[in-house]
């Protein structure tokens, strides 16, 4: 039985092991953020520091919108309009890039490092 | 009954089957809470028809699906995120099937494995957030998951409909 299914098994093992290794790279790369930005279809509308306590709501279409929750240097999605709530669901976020993504309102909240966000390559100024 | 329209129904029953099932799919409230997560009940059709009638057919049942349930159920958003991952998870699946003799099992957790990377893609190209490929290491394990899962049940289909469909 086993030897029948070991090329099967291999293959799932070596799948497995490659998520894993994924993991454990992104857990091992990730620092404390400073900021945190939302981005709404793409465009950045928003910076907040993570440090300063907050609650923004963040309107999309009529009536569809995110409360974004900052406290304790950690931020997550308090109520959300989608259906799915799977925003709301996810943990809060604190560690560089790190994101709370809500895919209904086109939204992705990013925690950001010490970095000014928005260097001119060629200049050098932000 | 002629073996052409046999073939013709089961085509049929297997398009309705799965546009359910991709609404019984969304209907699933999925305790990890992660963008893109998805049983893919659907694909219980489309592997049965891969195995059953064959390459062609289960690329007819995919696409119609696709957009039957786009139109029925989804949204220009969903339909870009579920025609990805449709092609990708049929794709790798007819490949494979064709060039190894891996287990129907195994087949199915590709097909789904591809899927969620297919969602993670157009994630990071419609949102332009790179980052979303953090979530693929946990994407790949659900993949897997529902993959043995879908891949059970598409066998146990197999089995006892043997006799129903029997040519």
């Amino acid at each position: 039985m086993i030897r029948k299914y070991k090329k099967d098994i291999i293959f799932i093992v070596a799948i497995l092991g490659v998520a894993l290794l994924l993991f454990i790279v992104f857990q091992l790369t990730k620092k404390p953020g400073k900021y945190v930005v939302i981005t709404q279809n793409g465009k950045e509308i928003a910076k907040y520091e993570l440090n300063e306590d907050r609650q923004v709501s963040i309107p999309y279409q009529e009536g569809k919108y995110n409360v974004l929750v900052i406290r304790d240097q950690k931020a997550y999605i308090s109520t959300a309009t989608c259906p799915d709530q799977l925003c709301v669901k996810q943990r809060s976020i604190s560690k560089v890039n790190e994101t709370l993504v809500c895919l209904p309102n086109k939204m992705v909240v990013k925690v950001i490092g010490d970095e000014p966000p928005h260097v001119d390559i060629m200049s050098g100024k932000s | 009954m002629k073996k052409e329209t046999k073939r013709f129904a089961i085509l049929s029953i297997m398009i309705g089957l799965s546009l359910v099932l991709s609404y019984v799919d969304s209907l699933i409230p999925i305790v990890v809470t992660i963008p893109g997560i998805k049983l893919g009940l659907a694909n219980i059709a489309t592997i049965y028809v891969l195995y059953r009638l064959g390459i062609k057919e289960a690329i007819i049942v995919s696409i119609l699906r696709v957009f039957l349930s786009a139109l029925l159920f989804g949204t220009v958003v969903t339909l870009s995120y579920s025609i990805v991952g449709a092609t990708l998870s049929l794709v790798i699946m007819i490949v494979f099937k064709r060039i190894s003799s891996l287990h129907m099992i195994t087949i199915s957790i590709l097909g789904a494995v591809m899927h969620n990377m297919g969602q993670i893609a157009v994630a990071m190209f419609i949102m332009s957030t790179k980052e979303i490929i953090y979530y693929l290491p946990i994407l790949v394990i659900t993949g897997v998951i529902s993959g043995i899962g879908v891949g059970l049940l598409a066998i146990l289909v197999l089995k006892y409909t043997q006799n129903i469909f029997h040519e």
